[in-house]
């Protein structure tokens, strides 16, 4: 059986690699966890809280870099928060089996719609519609490795708003960040650039893991000793992880962030058949 | 105008980083405490683990109580955990205050929103 210590070493790396992607992390944690015997609600559960110190540490590195996009931050976490807490609330009434299957078909979307924008480096030309206009949806930021200041500008808040309300929704019931699918959205719908993308889902993801731990909390789910190296060892590699996110290239995270979703399409299918 | 200048992003940031490296040096405090009290890092699924309320609220209250009472490691850690939900709910609440002063109705409303939910699923769960 893992111990405490065991449970920090490996959620270190995982902390970096979610500050990095974007991910919250949990993706990635709880098959690990449930190869080492976790039973898989337990680790669902301290994952959430793991992702909150992803989220604050990651948040607060790009915060003071001024990458995240807070306005479209708040707005969108109106849907994932909803969306988490029915999910979590809906968690025991759904089969897993079939939860597998749509989450790797949503992340085939997101994988799909990411290779196409592969060579774009910051998106331009996007035409604003008035909505987008009224929520004052633009930003810029300097961007250390164009070594210039980006300018930018979203669109669609409506389908982007239902888009995070199904992301919220897989969270909670998956007990994950969802980060691959808000990044898929705010790419492909709002076309968000990458940077401000992971920066403004990390951002948001720490709310939504809230929602969908306290429904955790409520059911009992939260244990101490997977929880609390859990959030000391992510949050530590978050903060790293956050430190270096401006300095690496956008292309480069775009190839990071479709091996992880490639990996992760492959381990759903997998549970989805073993099941 | 800048977004910089619309949103003071640090204040956000300074809430973050100043609630998880409390939460987060609580929670190791919590750590080490218990290796020296039992001399090694393993755990079972019992209850003394477990974290679990009537509602969020409630519970911390109560976890402070038994903090001022017996000071035991594995309560040290659950405030730790405690305190970093409460850094993310305080990003909420942070930010619905600086969009307030900053004269942003629009967003102020947002956020408030966002931070009602929140609270009705601490308060209900």
């Amino acid at each position: 059986m893992l111990d405490i210590l065991t449970i920090f070493l490996l959620a270190l790396p995982v902390g970096v690699l979610g500050a990095l992607t974007g991910l919250g992390g949990g993706s990635i944690l709880i098959p690990i966890l449930v190869a080492f015997g976790v039973p898989v609600k337990y680790a669902i559960a301290a994952s959430m809280v793991s992702i909150i110190a992803t989220s604050s540490g990651a948040g607060a590195s790009s915060l003071r870099e001024g990458i995240v996009n807070v306005k479209a931050g708040m707005y969108l976490a109106i849907y994932t928060v909803i969306g988490a807490i029915v999910g979590a609330t809906l968690s025991n009434l759904v089969d897993p089996r079939f939860l597998y299957f749509a989450f790797a078909a949503f992340l085939l979307t997101a994988f799909i719609g990411l290779r196409r924008h592969l060579r774009e480096e910051v998106p331009s030309g996007t035409l604003q519609d008035g909505l987008s206009r009224r929520l004052e949806f633009e930003g810029r930021y300097y961007d250390e490795s164009l070594k210039r200041e980006v300018g930018y500008k979203l669109r669609r808040p409506l389908l982007a708003g239902a888009g995070m309300l199904v992301a919220g929704l897989a969270a909670g019931l998956l007990g994950i960040g969802a980060g691959a699918f808000k990044m898929s959205i705010q790419e492909n719908v709002l076309r968000m650039p990458t940077k401000v993308s992971s920066a403004t889902s990390n951002f948001i993801i720490g709310m939504t893991a809230l929602a969908g731990a306290s429904v955790f909390f409520a059911t009992g789910q939260l244990y101490l000793g997977l929880a609390a190296p859990m959030a000391v060892g992510t949050a530590a590699g978050a903060v790293i992880g956050g430190r270096v996110l401006n300095r690496l290239p956008n292309r480069g995270l775009k190839v990071l962030f479709l091996v992880i979703v490639t990996y992760l399409i492959i381990q759903m299918l997998y549970k989805g058949v073993t099941s | 105008m800048t977004r910089q200048e619309e949103v003071p992003e640090n204040e956000i940031g300074y809430v973050l980083i100043g609630g998880l490296i409390l939460s987060v040096a609580i929670t190791t405090l919590g750590i080490v405490g218990y290796y020296v009290q039992s001399g090694g890092f393993g755990f079972d699924y019992t209850t003394q683990w477990q974290m679990k309320g009537t509602d969020f609220f409630s519970y911390t209250s109560g976890l402070l109580s038994s903090l001022l009472i017996g000071q035991a490691p594995v309560a040290m850690m659950a405030l730790g955990i405690v305190l970093l939900m409460l850094t993310s709910y305080a990003r909420v609440l942070t930010t619905m205050i600086l969009f307030a002063f900053s004269k942003n109705l629009k967003y102020t409303i947002i956020s408030l929103l966002v931070f009602l939910i929140l609270t009705v699923t601490l308060l209900t769960h």
